[in-house]
């Protein structure tokens, strides 16, 4: 196999899936066998570096709010307003407390409020 | 027949002068669906159904006035829950609304209900959904294709004459082809993405499906254009498409790319297809055989790339601030662990798992990179095509009839094969359409049209000629106390 | 340091919050203090199907700061996603710059007329803001900041002391409030920093295992980490150990640094181009008008304000630290005013004015000619420089000019002997005790009796001339 249950269990991890022993042979064994059709495109004469993964463009990137994206009208009314939101983030929440989100809590981060290790 | 069978500018026609009640049409589909439901074999394309539409607070004119239709469940919509198919989005009501629904209501639409579909759009034939299988409703026992299986259902079972599905790698054509309907997917950036729930973004289109071409078309025309909302659509204006169907293929040049007739192929759906070149060729088309030689990496680069942008567009299901949550985790880890693998089906996680693979640290370049470099190959095999004279090209939608329920689903490769034909398309991000072209044993079999970018109305002209000369496939047989007048 | 063999090599990586008032791919606002949630949208909250869409100002702000830190502007740059879990990043990826950046290859100089490298700027949203204090055993999270628009500095690894360091900061930060790209308040996080760290033998181009130090969310914080994690590096290798590659965190209460992570286990954030977001494609008439109207920059302005109006370099740092001031300045200047008289102006009274609220500098009131007015009054001693406080003060507050205030007020200097001589003469007769005592010898207590004649004038009589005349009273009584 290609891809051993260990790198399947690494590649979950980072995907925050967790997987039933039976479940990671599984998708080892399958992931294996789709990536031995993957192998052709080792044929491929590489080009010059990509850009994007967007295949056809036009013009340059439209930019929110620019008086020089020469695209008439805008489309849908106001372009620079935010979409406003037709119910209320309460009901939309697993757990909403005071206005917040609430997760249980980070370990190790705890007495560091606005300075959580993800952040940019 | 019932009222859905005529064409939808007619009876929208019909409802803006006041001779067609503006709900009567919409409540004829909601029966419809009821009757279908009835029996050991349900067809359950609905994952959800609209509220009367006399509920409705729309306009009531506009070019699909009255016009029951049906939206696929990865539209976010006003008055409905938006699943995805999924567990994970079970009950979600988005707090606003995509702007393809949006445009859908201003034009007078009555959204009646949101269709099954696999799960995130993963999947050919609908049998990953959440919500249980749609079935096929030409026979019961096979699968309407997929990922937009209960958009195609519910238009060939005659419950709404259109509907709105998406496209990532042939969602719309596939099973327009497996359900006997016409399924279009517009070139990458003519309909706004926003409100999509995104599957692969670089790839994903809002697509249209009807009973007819022209149908098809009208739907189309209306969800077109530029949306400020959405980076990548593309401000151009959108080109009469229900009259395109009018102008005839005389002297339109029809691409045969021997690539698409492989050895394998399924011979009722060659016979088929090589019949419905002849009738292009009798109603005034050249044909003209060509060669697009980087189709056989298509399949390889989608299956990376849809993958890898899904992994990240997946990220966002982590049970925070919407969706499901699993309430036993004591800590955040915890908590995206167990919302994530209980909420998502087993495709979903394989897919999420290849596509985060083919993106981390190591093996980026020999799988993602590869395969942008292939995607750019099969989409200058367009280019040079279109370039050198061929208005459309032709080939079949997919390699088979709809196949049985159940009999890939445990073969992930196989099943990604049912794309074969029409990944090419979103690779290269041009317009692509199936229409029917026969009956192979009682089975539906679809021709597919692809044009170069935004030559939809071409696309559109060799489809109608197409249903012209060949006459439609008819309607599956309508289930015992399907009482539809 | 100085005599060791070791030498420090540091790099900074600066995130500035861009003043746009709006988010970087939405239209929510950035207004700090907002209630939780409620500068949301689906966009920013990462809903499903929500898309971004990029921020034309942004982009402009983003460019001014890439072109006065002297980088080369790149026409295509592309967004790619930078993807993490974290409870306060709801799409589950930041949207930054990578492979491709906005620009690249710039540089500062510093005070000491050392140049540091840029290596980089790019553009970047912010993620939210988790609170871990909120709420027993759980986290909370509040996403109006997610989206803000940031850019990222980031600079080669040439400065060579936690002093450095900090001039470098001083220097990036006064270049981004001149040109109003952003307020830099450090407090609401508009401006952070992280820096690397590694020692090495003095001279030698090897590259060491260095540490990144976060959190350092001040100036004074920025040198005193440096210097405890040079410390504290130099005692490793004092003791025969290896410095190994870490991500430490300031705590600035403790004063010492902790492990935050070991970056053997860093992330694998699998960037790959964000497919929402079509590349950056920059026209070159678009640079070319942001660059041109970019002007003098504060470095040079301050050199020139020294040398073309003779002033002191502090004065010139006050100036020129704002766009606005620097021309507010320049333009009272040019009415024919004396530089440095202006500049004891608008560096006091003024500016109080303005940080007051009472006014700012494009208020009518305080408009540069009406300044020039006001000091032509003292100069010809019209009136006095307290009354003239007391009449700019006016003009802030209701817009009128100086001349008016002045008569309207009566607050005009006197200064007719006749009315001064009455004074003074009044004065004299009513403190005959003091007036003896001077003429005693006593002679400090003209001051007392100057004091008394300016009571007496309500403030307003003008103080040369009561000298001189209060003198000659006292001085010829005596005679």
């Amino acid at each position: 196999m290609t891809v051993t249950i260990q790198e399947i269990r690494r590649i979950a991890a980072l995907a925050r899936l967790r997987l039933e022993r039976g479940e990671a042979r599984r998708m080892a064994r399958d992931m294996s066998s789709i990536l031995e059709h993957m192998t052709v495109l080792g044929e491929i004469a590489p080009e010059p570096a990509r850009t994007s993964g967007v295949p056809q463009r036009e013009g340059s990137t439209r930019l929110l709010g620019d008086a020089s994206d020469g695209g008439g009208a805008p489309a849908e009314g106001a372009r620079t307003m935010p979409d406003p939101l037709e119910r209320p983030l309460s009901r939309i929440a697993p757990d909403w407390r005071d206005g917040l989100f609430v997760v249980p809590r980070l370990p190790g981060v705890a007495g560091t409020p606005g300075e959580p290790d993800g952040s940019p | 027949m019932t009222a859905n069978a005529a064409g939808v500018a007619a009876r929208a026609a019909e409802v803006r002068s006041g001779r067609l009640a503006w709900g009567s049409m919409a409540a004829e589909a909601l029966e419809a669906q009821g009757a279908w439901e009835q029996g050991a074999a349900p067809l359950n394309a609905f994952i959800a159904l609209g509220p009367h539409a006399d509920r409705q607070r729309r306009p009531r004119d506009g070019p699909l006035a009255g016009i029951p239709v049906a939206v696929k469940d990865n539209l976010v919509t006003g008055g409905f829950p938006t699943t995805c198919g999924s567990r994970i989005l079970e009950g979600f009501r988005s707090p606003y609304e995509a702007t393809a629904v949006r445009r859908l209501r201003r034009a007078g639409a009555v959204i009646v209900g949101k269709t099954n579909m696999d799960e995130f759009a993963m999947g050919s034939s609908t049998e990953n959904s959440a919500f249980g299988p749609t079935r096929n409703p030409w026979h019961r026992e096979r699968v309407p294709g997929g990922s937009s299986g209960g958009s195609a259902a519910a238009v060939a079972a005659g419950i709404v004459p259109v509907a709105l599905g998406s496209d990532t790698g042939g969602s719309v054509r596939q099973p327009a082809s497996f359900c006997g309907v016409v399924g279009i997917k517009p070139t990458y950036g003519r309909v706004s993405r926003y409100g999509l729930v995104a599957f692969a973004s670089s790839l994903d289109q809002v697509g249209a499906l009807g009973r007819t071409v022209r149908d098809a078309a009208t739907l189309l025309e209306v969800v077109s254009g530029h949306d400020p909302r959405d980076a990548t659509s593309v401000n151009r204006p959108v080109p009469p498409l229900a009259a395109a169907c009018e102008r005839g293929v005389r002297g339109l040049v029809v691409g045969v790319p021997r690539e698409y007739f492989p050895s394998g192929l399924d011979p009722v759906v060659g016979r088929l297809a090589e019949r419905a070149l002849r009738a292009l060729e009798g109603a005034g088309a050249e044909l003209r055989d060509v060669s697009l030689p980087h189709t056989r990496y298509a399949i390889p680069a989608y299956y990376i790339i849809a993958p890898a942008e899904a992994s990240s567009n997946l990220a966002r299901y982590d049970g925070v601030r919407f969706g499901r949550r699993c309430r036993d985790a004591d800590s955040t880890e915890r908590l995206y662990e167990l919302s994530r693998s209980e909420g998502f089906g087993t495709e979903v996680k394989r897919r999420i798992l290849l596509g985060t693979y083919a993106l981390s640290a190591g093996y980026y370049d020999a799988y993602y990179g590869r395969a942008q470099e292939a995607r750019a190959a099969v989409a200058r095999d367009f280019e040079r095509t279109f370039r050198d004279g061929v208005d459309v090209l032709f080939t079949p939608t997919s390699p088979t009839p709809a196949f049985r329920l159940g009999e890939r689903i445990h073969d992930p490769y196989r099943m990604y094969l049912s794309d074969v034909f029409t990944v090419t398309a979103n690779l290269a991000g041009v317009p692509a359409l199936s229409v029917p072209i026969g009956l192979a044993e009682g089975l539906p079999v679809g021709g597919q049209l692809m044009a170069a970018h935004w030559r939809e109305d071409t696309l559109l002209t060799a489809a109608a000629a197409l249903e012209a000369e060949l006459g439609t496939v008819g309607s599956p047989p309508v289930p015992s106390g399907a009482g539809t007048a | 340091m100085k005599d060791s063999p070791l030498e420090a090599v540091i790099g900074l990586e600066v995130h500035v919050q861009l003043d746009t008032g709006r988010k970087l791919f939405c239209a929510d606002s950035t207004a700090f203090g907002a209630p939780p949630n409620t500068a949301v949208c689906p966009v920013c909250l990462g809903l499903p199907g929500a898309l971004p869409v990029l921020d034309a100002g942004a982009v402009d702000l983003a460019l001014r700061a890439a072109l006065a830190l002297e980088c080369t502007i790149h026409p295509i740059s592309v967004f790619a996603r930078k993807n993490y879990f974290y409870p306060d990043l709801p799409k589950g990826y930041q949207i930054s710059q990578f492979e491709r950046p906005l620009a690249t290859r710039g540089a500062v100089e510093l005070d000491n007329g050392r140049r540091v490298r840029i290596r980089r700027v790019h553009m970047e949203e912010d993620a939210g803001k988790s609170l871990h204090d909120r709420f027993a055993s759980a986290t909370a999270v509040d996403l109006n900041r997610t989206g803000t628009p940031l850019i990222e500095i980031v600079s080669e690894p040439d400065l060579r002391s936690p002093g450095e360091a900090r001039s470098c900061l001083q220097h990036l930060k006064r270049l981004m409030e001149y040109l109003g790209i952003s307020d830099c308040n450090m407090e609401e996080g508009n401006l952070r920093v992280d820096a690397n760290v590694s020692l090495r033998k003095r001279g030698s181009e090897r590259l060491e295992a260095s540490t990144e130090v976060k959190n350092l969310n001040s100036f004074s914080a920025v040198e005193k980490a440096l210097g405890v994690e040079i410390k504290r590096q130099t005692r490793i290798r004092a003791e025969g150990g290896a410095v190994t590659r870490q991500t430490l965190l300031w705590d600035a209460a403790g004063g010492n640094v902790r492990v935050m992570r070991d970056k053997e286990d860093s992330q694998d954030y699998r960037y790959f181009p964000d497919p929402d977001l079509p590349p950056l494609v920059l026209s070159a008439a678009r640079v070319a008008s942001l660059r041109a109207g970019l002007g003098e920059l504060p470095r040079a302005k301050h050199e020139r304000f020294r040398r073309q109006y003779g002033l002191p370099a502090y004065d010139a740092d006050v100036l020129t630290s704002s766009r606005p001031l620097a021309d507010y300045y320049e333009a009272v200047v040019a009415c024919g005013r004396q530089p440095k008289t202006v500049s004891n102006w608008v560096m006091g009274p003024v500016l109080k004015t303005v940080k007051r609220g009472i006014a700012d500098l494009s208020s009518p009131g305080l408009a540069p000619g009406r300044l020039a007015e006001l000091l032509v009054l003292v100069d010809e001693g019209t009136l006095s420089a307290t009354a003239a406080k007391t009449v700019l003060a006016g003009m802030a507050r209701t817009g009128d000019p100086p001349g008016v205030i002045v008569r309207r007020e009566g607050l005009m200097q006197v200064r007719e002997d006749q009315v001064l001589a009455r004074w003074v003469t009044d004065v004299v007769t009513a403190h005959p005790e003091e007036v003896a005592r001077y003429r005693d010898g006593e002679t400090r207590l003209l001051g007392f009796l100057m004091g008394q004649v300016m009571r007496a004038s309500g403030r307003k009589a003008d103080p040369r001339r009561v000298n001189q005349l209060l003198r000659a009273a006292l001085d010829a009584d005596a005679g």
